[in-house]
C-alpha cells in the first residue's frame, strides 16, 4: 500500500482482529443495501411523498456515509517505535535536527500559556536545538512580557549561561575597539605628526628587485616573525613585478620606481610609486575570477596580494603618479595583549597615513565595517540563545499578501524561524518531555550504504489530543478516543492521516515545497499566481481550513504521514458550551470550505484511499439536513398522523431490524477499546449538533462568511440555553406530542396505538440524543 | 645517476625574466631524452607569481614529454608562495636532495 517505508526502528502492523471486522463490514453493507432496495421498492408511502422522499434520501445518505466510514477503517494500523535517542544504530546527537515549537495563542490566560511554554522548553532535547515560539494572534502585551520573562529565566540555565557569557565577552571586546576607533577618527584631522619611513628608488628593471630585497631585509625588526616577513616580501615582490610587467611596460628603463616601507608595532606597510597610466584596480578586481585554474600560467599575482594584505589601495595622484598601498597586520613576537596594542598601532598607522587623507578614511571605514560586522555576528549569536520567542501577529503579517493566511504558513514564510521540524501545539496543550523523542524517528530512514540516517518522505506525524480536565460524564463530548484511535488509525492505514493543528510535528521542507506555489510571488510580478494566491488565502482565513489544506496538499504532493497513537501532551478543555460550539462550527465551516475550493476527487496526486478519507469528512457535515428529517418525522406523525413509510408492519421490521443491529455491531467492533459512554457521547453530539452543521453548510454554499466567533461571543455572556433553542424547541414539541397522544388515548380517540408507540420510541431515541446539548447548556462546574 | 635523474640548479630571483633560462635548460634535457628532472632550489632566493607561472609552464612541458618534475630545497619564502596558491599539491616537492634520493630510489 501507500505506507511510508520506515527503518526497523518502527514496526507497523495491522490492528488485531481486523479480519473479523472486515467480514462484518461486508455483511453489514450487503444487508444495508438489501434493506435500502426494499425501502425503495416496497416501503415508500406514495400518499405522502413530501415526507417519504426526504426520509429515503436521508437513509441513502446515511448508508453511503456508513459505507465510507467503514471502508475508511478498512486498514487500521498500529505503529511501534523506538525513541529517537535509542534507535539502533544510534543517531548521533551532533546531527540532530533543529526543532521549532509553535504555540499558537489568542487571548488565552497568560498563566496557562506560561505552563505550556515552560513545558515546551523542558522537552527532552538538546537545548541549543530547540526553540519555542509563541505565535500570538492577539498581540497581547502580557503574553509578550511573559515570553521575555521565560526566555530570560531559561538563559540562566547552566548550559546556555556559559555560552552566553562567552559570546557576550567577545562582543564587549569588539565594542570597545569600535569606540576607540571612533575616537581616533575624531582626533584624526587635528593630528599632524608623521612617523619616519624608509624609502628606496630603483629603475624599471626586474633585476633591481634583488637590491630591493637586500634593502628591505635590513629593515626587519626582531618582533616580526619569519612567516609574516616572507608574506610581506612576497606582496612587495608582486607589487614590484606588476610595475615592471604592466605599469611601466611602455616606459623607459630609466623610469624610477619608488618604494616606501614603514614598520609599526603590529603593522607592516609599503607603498610603491609608479609613473604608469591611471588604472582602476577595484574594477579589475571585481572582474577577476575567484578561483584560478591550478594549471594556469598566470593570474596569481593579485590573488597572492589579496591573500596577504589586510588592506590595499591603488590611487592616482596628479604629481607623484600612482601609489600602491599595502597594509599587513602581524602578530609581534612576545606581544601577549593583542587587544591593548590594537589601539596603539592603529594610532601609529593613522599618523603614518596622515599625508594621504583619502586612504586613511578608506582604511578606517573598512576597519569599522569589519568591527561592526563582527559585533552584529556576535549579537545574532546572542539573540539566538534566547529559546523562548514571541511573534505577534503584526510581525508575521507585515507582508501584505500574507495577511490572510493561516498562522503556521505565515511564520514559516516570514523567515523568522529556521527549524528543520515544527512541533505545533495549541496554547492549552502541555507537551510531555518525551514528545520529540517519540515522534522524530518517523522522519528518518537508515541508509545502509552510507551508514547514516537520512530524511525520508514523511511530512508530518500526528499524535492524539487528550484533555485532563474533562468534567465527570464529559458533558461537552470533548474526549476524542474515537477520532484519535480507530478513525486516525484507519486514515493512517490509507495514507491519509489528518493533521489537526496540535500535538503534531511537521517537516519544514515539506511545508515549503508544498505551500510555496501559493506564496512564491514575493515581487508581485506574476498577477495570475497572485490572484490565485489571494483566492486561496482568503479561503484559508479559517484556521481549520489551513490544517486540512496543509495535510491534503502534502498528501497530494506525494508526502507521507503517520499517526502515532501515544498520548504525548495533556490539554485543557474549555468546558463551556460556546467554546464547544465554536470549535465544532469552525470544523464544519472549514471542512466544507476546503471541499468547495479543493475537491479531493479532482485533486491530482491523491490516491483513492486518500480521496475517500477527505471526501468522507466533508460529506459527514451535510448530515445536519438529514438529522433534521429523522427528528421531525415522528413529530409530524404526532400532529398530523402522516408517516413516511408505507407501514411499520412485520415486513418493515424484518428488513429494518437486521440492518440496524448489524450496523450497530460493526460500529462496536470497529471502535473496540473506546469506552461505550464516550462512543454514545460522540454519537449524541454528531446528532445534536445538526443546527451547527446546517448553518455551516448553508453559509458556505450561499457564499456568506460565517461569523460564528462574533455571534457566539455576544451570546456567551448570557444564557447558554439561547444557543440551543432549536434543539430545545424540538424537545418541547416532542413532549407536547406525547401529551397530545396520552390525552387522545385517555379520551379514547387514539386510532393506531402501535404506530403511536413506534413513533414514541423513535422520538424518545432522538430526545436522548438531543438532551446532551441541553445538559451541556445548563451544566455548571462543581464548586469545591 | 642510475635512473637517469638530471638535476637543474636555478639561482637568485626566479621571476618572469629569469625563468626563461630555466625553461631552456629543462627543454634541452627533455630533448636529450631525460625522464626525471629535479629542480634544486637551494640557490633560489626569491620567487614571485610570474616565476611560479613559468614553473607551471615547465611542468606542463615535462608532463607532455612523459617525464617527471621534482622540486627540492625550497626556502621559506618560496614555500610560502607555493602554499598560498595551493600549488604545493600540484608539484612534487621534497625537503632536499637527500630526501628526494630516499624517496626516488627506495
Amino acid at each position: 500500500m501507500n505506507e511510508p517505508k520506515f527503518s526497523s526502528n518502527i514496526i507497523t502492523s495491522l490492528k488485531p482482529n481486523t479480519i473479523i471486522f472486515r467480514y462484518l463490514i461486508i455483511v453489514n453493507l450487503i444487508i444495508g443495501a438489501w434493506y435500502l432496495q426494499w425501502r425503495i421498492n416496497h416501503g415508500i408511502n406514495w400518499s405522502a411523498l413530501w415526507l417519504a422522499i426526504p426520509l429515503l434520501i436521508g437513509e441513502i445518505y446515511v448508508y453511503l456515509g456508513g459505507l465510507m466510514f467503514f471502508t475508511g477503517m478498512w486498514r487500521p494500523i498500529i505503529r511501534k517505535v523506538k525513541s529517537f535517542n535509542q534507535m539502533s544504530p544510534p543517531f548521533p546527537e551532533q546531527v540532530w535536527p533543529v526543532i521549532d515549537v509553535f504555540i499558537t495563542c489568542e487571548n488565552e490566560p497568560v498563566e496557562m500559556l506560561e505552563k505550556t511554554a515552560q513545558a515546551a522548553l523542558n522537552i527532552d532535547y538538546p537545548q541549543t536545538k530547540l526553540f519555542v515560539y509563541l505565535l500570538d494572534e492577539g498581540n497581547s502585551p502580557e503574553i509578550k512580557k511573559m515570553a521575555e520573562k521565560i526566555g530570560r529565566i531559561d538563559l540562566q540555565s547552566y548550559q546556555i549561561k556559559a555560552e552566553y557569557n562567552r559570546l557576550n565577552y567577545h562582543r564587549n571586546q569588539l565594542e570597545k575597539r569600535l569606540k576607540e576607533l571612533d575616537i581616533y577618527l575624531a582626533e584624526l584631522e587635528s593630528n599632524q605628526q608623521f612617523l619616519p619611513n624608509f624609502s628606496l628608488e630603483v629603475e624599471t628593471k626586474s633585476e633591481e628587485f634583488n637590491q630591493v630585497l637586500t634593502w628591505v631585509d635590513t629593515l626587519r625588526q626582531p618582533t616580526i616573525n619569519e612567516d609574516d616577513w616572507c608574506k610581506f616580501k612576497l606582496a612587495l615582490g608582486e607589487g614590484f613585478d606588476n610595475v615592471i610587467k604592466y605599469g611601466h611596460r611602455y616606459l623607459s628603463q630609466k623610469t624610477p620606481i619608488k618604494i616606501e616601507v614603514n614598520i609599526l608595532s603590529d603593522y607592516l606597510v609599503f607603498r610603491i610609486w609608479d609613473q604608469g597610466d591611471e588604472f582602476d584596480l577595484e574594477k579589475y578586481l571585481a572582474k577577476m575570477p575567484t578561483q584560478i585554474d591550478e594549471m594556469a600560467e598566470g593570474g596569481r599575482g593579485f590573488f597572492i596580494f589579496q591573500e596577504i594584505a589586510d588592506y590595499f589601495s591603488y590611487t592616482h595622484y596628479q604629481k607623484q603618479g600612482n601609489c600602491l598601498l599595502m597594509i599587513q597586520k602581524y602578530r609581534p613576537i612576545g606581544e601577549s595583549n593583542y587587544a591593548l596594542s590594537y589601539c596603539q598601532s592603529l594610532r601609529e598607522t593613522l599618523l603614518l597615513l596622515n599625508s594621504d587623507y583619502r586612504n586613511i578614511q578608506d582604511y578606517l571605514l573598512v576597519e569599522k565595517a569589519k568591527l561592526e560586522a563582527q559585533i552584529a555576528e556576535q549579537e545574532f549569536k546572542l539573540t539566538n540563545l534566547i529559546r523562548c520567542r514571541y511573534l505577534p501577529r503584526e510581525n508575521f503579517s507585515r507582508k501584505p499578501h500574507l495577511v490572510q493566511t493561516g498562522t503556521v504558513n505565515q511564520v514559516i514564510f516570514s523567515g523568522e524561524t529556521l527549524g528543520d521540524f515544527i512541533l505545533t501545539l495549541d496554547a492549552d496543550h502541555i507537551p510531555k518531555s518525551e514528545i520529540l523523542q517519540r515522534i522524530l524517528p518517523y522522519f528518518y530512514q537508515y541508509n545502509l550504504n552510507t551508514g547514516n540516517y537520512e530524511p525520508n518522505r514523511v511530512a508530518f506525524v500526528q499524535t492524539p489530543q487528550v484533555f485532563k480536565n474533562i468534567p465527570q460524564g464529559d458533558p461537552f463530548g470533548q474526549q476524542a478516543h474515537l477520532f484519535y484511535g480507530p478513525i486516525q488509525q484507519g486514515k493512517d492505514g490509507l495514507g491519509a492521516t489528518f493533521y489537526t493543528g496540535t500535538n503534531a510535528v511537521l517537516r519544514r521542507e515539506a511545508l515549503i515545497t508544498v505551500c510555496s506555489p501559493y506564496f512564491l510571488d514575493q515581487d508581485h510580478k506574476n498577477e495570475a499566481i497572485l490572484d490565485e494566491f489571494n483566492l486561496v488565502s482568503n479561503m484559508s482565513s479559517n484556521p481549520i481550513t489551513e490544517k486540512l489544506n496543509i495535510a491534503m496538499r502534502l498528501h497530494s504532493a506525494g508526502w507521507k504521514s503517520a499517526y502515532h497513537h501515544e498520548e504525548l501532551s495533556l490539554g485543557l478543555a474549555a468546558n463551556n458550551l460556546s467554546s464547544t460550539l465554536r470549535e465544532k462550527l469552525h470544523w464544519a465551516d472549514g471542512t466544507i470550505q476546503v471541499w468547495q475550493r479543493e475537491n479531493p476527487w479532482v485533486k491530482s496526486g491523491l490516491n483513492f484511499g486518500q480521496q475517500l478519507q477527505y471526501f468522507q469528512t466533508m460529506y459527514s457535515y451535510f448530515s445536519g439536513f438529514f438529522v433534521f428529517i429523522f427528528i421531525i418525522c415522528p413529530l409530524i406523525f404526532f400532529f398530523t398522523g402522516v408517516i413516511p413509510v408505507q407501514s411499520y408492519n412485520a415486513d418493515f421490521a424484518i428488513h429494518f431490524i437486521p440492518a440496524f443491529l448489524l450496523n450497530r455491531l460493526t460500529f462496536i467492533v470497529a471502535t473496540w477499546g473506546v469506552p461505550a459512554g464516550e462512543l454514545w457521547r460522540s454519537e449524541q453530539y454528531a446528532i445534536a449538533l445538526f443546527p451547527v452543521n446546517i448553518q455551516a453548510v448553508w453559509t458556505v454554499l450561499t457564499g456568506k462568511t460565517i461569523n460564528a466567533e462574533l455571534s457566539i461571543k455576544q451570546i456567551e455572556s448570557g444564557n447558554y440555553l439561547s444557543l440551543v433553542w432549536v434543539q430545545l424547541s424540538l424537545i418541547i414539541l416532542t413532549i407536547a406530542g406525547f401529551i397530545l397522544g396520552i390525552y387522545r388515548w385517555l379520551s379514547g380517540n387514539l386510532e393506531q396505538p402501535e404506530l403511536y408507540l413506534i413513533n414514541a420510541g423513535w422520538s424518545m431515541y432522538n430526545m436522548s440524543l438531543l438532551l446532551v446539548i441541553i445538559r451541556a447548556a445548563i451544566w455548571q462546574p462543581k464548586s469545591n | 645517476m642510475s635512473k637517469g635523474v638530471k638535476i637543474v640548479k636555478p639561482s637568485g630571483i626566479l621571476d618572469g625574466m629569469t625563468s626563461g633560462n630555466l625553461r631552456n635548460e629543462v627543454e634541452s634535457l627533455l630533448a636529450s631524452g631525460t625522464k626525471h628532472i629535479l629542480l634544486d632550489f637551494a640557490q633560489v632566493t626569491f620567487m614571485n607569481s610570474s616565476g611560479l607561472g613559468a614553473l607551471v609552464a615547465i611542468l606542463k612541458k615535462v608532463r607532455s614529454n612523459g617525464a617527471d618534475l621534482y622540486i627540492c630545497s625550497l626556502n621559506q619564502q618560496v614555500k610560502m608562495i607555493f602554499s598560498l596558491t595551493k600549488m604545493d599539491s600540484v608539484f612534487m616537492i621534497c625537503e632536499n636532495q637527500a630526501a628526494f634520493n630516499k624517496k626516488f630510489y627506495s
